[in-house]
């Protein structure tokens, strides 16, 4: 064997090895170090610890999400949804389990901004004023206006409510209980026409 | 020396003449080219390898953290701020409708289209069986216990066609000169021998459709890229 071919054997090899220790995990975790904790500020000027986040490189497309409660331990679940940025990511226990792109309110109906609680969860909910089913919706205020599983398409909206996509909206609605914080953030730059 | 001096000359003088020095310096050879991947590998494994790995992703994570807050790794993920354009609702509420540029609408037959009709052949009824000889009016009864309906004198000329009086209706075949054709509004230039209706839309006949400048467009570059490849072909063929 010649010292081209070694050489050539050697490079494949450490190549390859580079390749397959450098992928990363899918959906792997950002840990935080707990002597500095990042914290976000909830619309009531509260603040939530952040102790990992979701490593999702990439932007999300509508109709996307991630979930992986991974080696997160139990504890107080909160939502933020950011209008601006059309995110919502669940918490738990300072641990971010899941995020997915929302749809949310326009055409003279905005969606509330502030921080909510879930007052009631109905996983098989059906909308008389829209006739439009609302599947694992969680309802945030008594006129309605609740986080629900909607088909997340570029280009539609809701009236008033959050939409997410159906599988996020199931998980969601196994994690979330009565009484958990939501936080809307408001949308600063992009208003709905 | 003078030996050895112009046995490197006779060797490199040519290999100078042939390439230039600077792209030469600057090409690396098959062995660093080689041996490139080869080290970061190694580099890489050794880094990785227990000691080095929880090395790395000490001050890995601890360089992540400090770089990356929870809200750049939001607006990282997310897919933009909305855009201004109008957004759709699946319930209830504003619906858009695009309609096409053409609309067909079919042609109205003769016996469908009340304007074509021929007017009644109320002219044939011979004259007195519709006007009956007008009759006097009874005579106003005045005086208690009786109700005289207040009269409605209108305060406007109103005509009605008769035999007698001045008629509006003129018999088919009879038309004169200057009136339009029945089932046409007056005062349009269309000759007496044209269609009398044509659907909205449609273009006026004699006119010759012409492709819109996208079509030219495109064919303009469909004809470019034929000539370019063939032209190329021609090259090729030609330097064979």
């Amino acid at each position: 064997m010649s010292v081209r071919s070694w050489y050539i054997a050697a490079s494949l090899v450490s190549v390859l090895g580079f390749d397959a220790t450098a992928a990363p995990a899918p959906n792997s975790r950002i840990w935080y170090p707990a002597s500095s904790y990042p914290q976000l500020s909830l619309p009531d000027g509260r603040r939530e610890i952040v102790r990992s986040m979701l490593d999702i490189a990439k932007p999300m497309q509508f109709g996307d999400f991630v979930w992986n409660e991974d080696r997160v331990p139990q504890g107080p679940v909160w939502v933020r949804i950011d209008l601006n940025l059309q995110l919502l990511s669940v918490f738990r226990d300072g641990h971010e389990i899941g995020s997915a792109v929302i749809l949310f309110g326009t055409d003279g109906k905005a969606t509330p901004t502030g921080d909510f609680t879930i007052l009631d969860k109905n996983a098989d909910y059906h909308s008389h004023t829209y006739d439009a089913p609302m599947p694992y919706a969680l309802r945030l205020t008594s006129d309605g206006v609740a986080i629900h599983g909607s088909n997340v398409r570029e280009g539609w909206a809701t009236h008033g409510c959050i939409g997410v996509p159906l599988k996020f909206a199931r998980l969601l609605f196994a994690a979330a209980s009565k009484g958990d914080v939501v936080a809307i953030i408001a949308a600063k730059a992009a208003r709905s026409p | 020396m003078g030996n050895i001096f112009g046995t490197f000359w006779q060797r490199w003088t040519p290999y100078l003449k042939r390439e230039p020095v600077r792209l030469h310096l600057l090409v690396p050879s098959k062995r660093t080219l080689l041996l490139a991947p080869f080290l970061l590998g190694l580099t890489f494994v050794a880094v990785t390898e227990p000691g080095g790995q929880a090395f790395s992703q000490a001050v890995g994570k601890k360089i992540i953290a400090a770089l990356k807050d929870p809200l750049g790794l939001l607006a990282q993920r997310s897919p933009g701020k909305r855009s201004r354009t109008r957004y759709l609702t699946k319930t209830k509420g504003p619906h858009e409708r695009v309609l096409s540029t053409v609309r067909e609408r079919p042609l109205p037959t003769e016996a469908a289209n009340p304007l074509l009709e021929t007017p009644p052949a109320i002219l044939d009824i011979p004259e007195g069986a519709l006007a009956p000889a007008p009759t006097p009016l009874p005579a106003v009864e005045t005086g208690p216990g009786v109700f005289n309906p207040p009269f409605f004198t209108p305060s406007f000329p109103i005509v009605f066609p008769g035999p007698g009086g001045p008629s509006t209706l003129t018999p088919p075949g009879s038309t004169p000169p200057g009136t339009p054709p029945p089932g046409q509004p007056p005062g349009s230039p269309t000759p007496p021998g044209s269609p009398p209706l044509s659907p909205p839309g449609s273009p006026p006949p004699g006119t010759i459709s012409l492709p819109e400048p996208a079509t030219w467009t495109m064919m303009g570059l469909g004809f470019l890229a034929a000539v370019v490849s063939a032209r190329r072909r021609a090259r090729k063929q030609r330097a064979r």
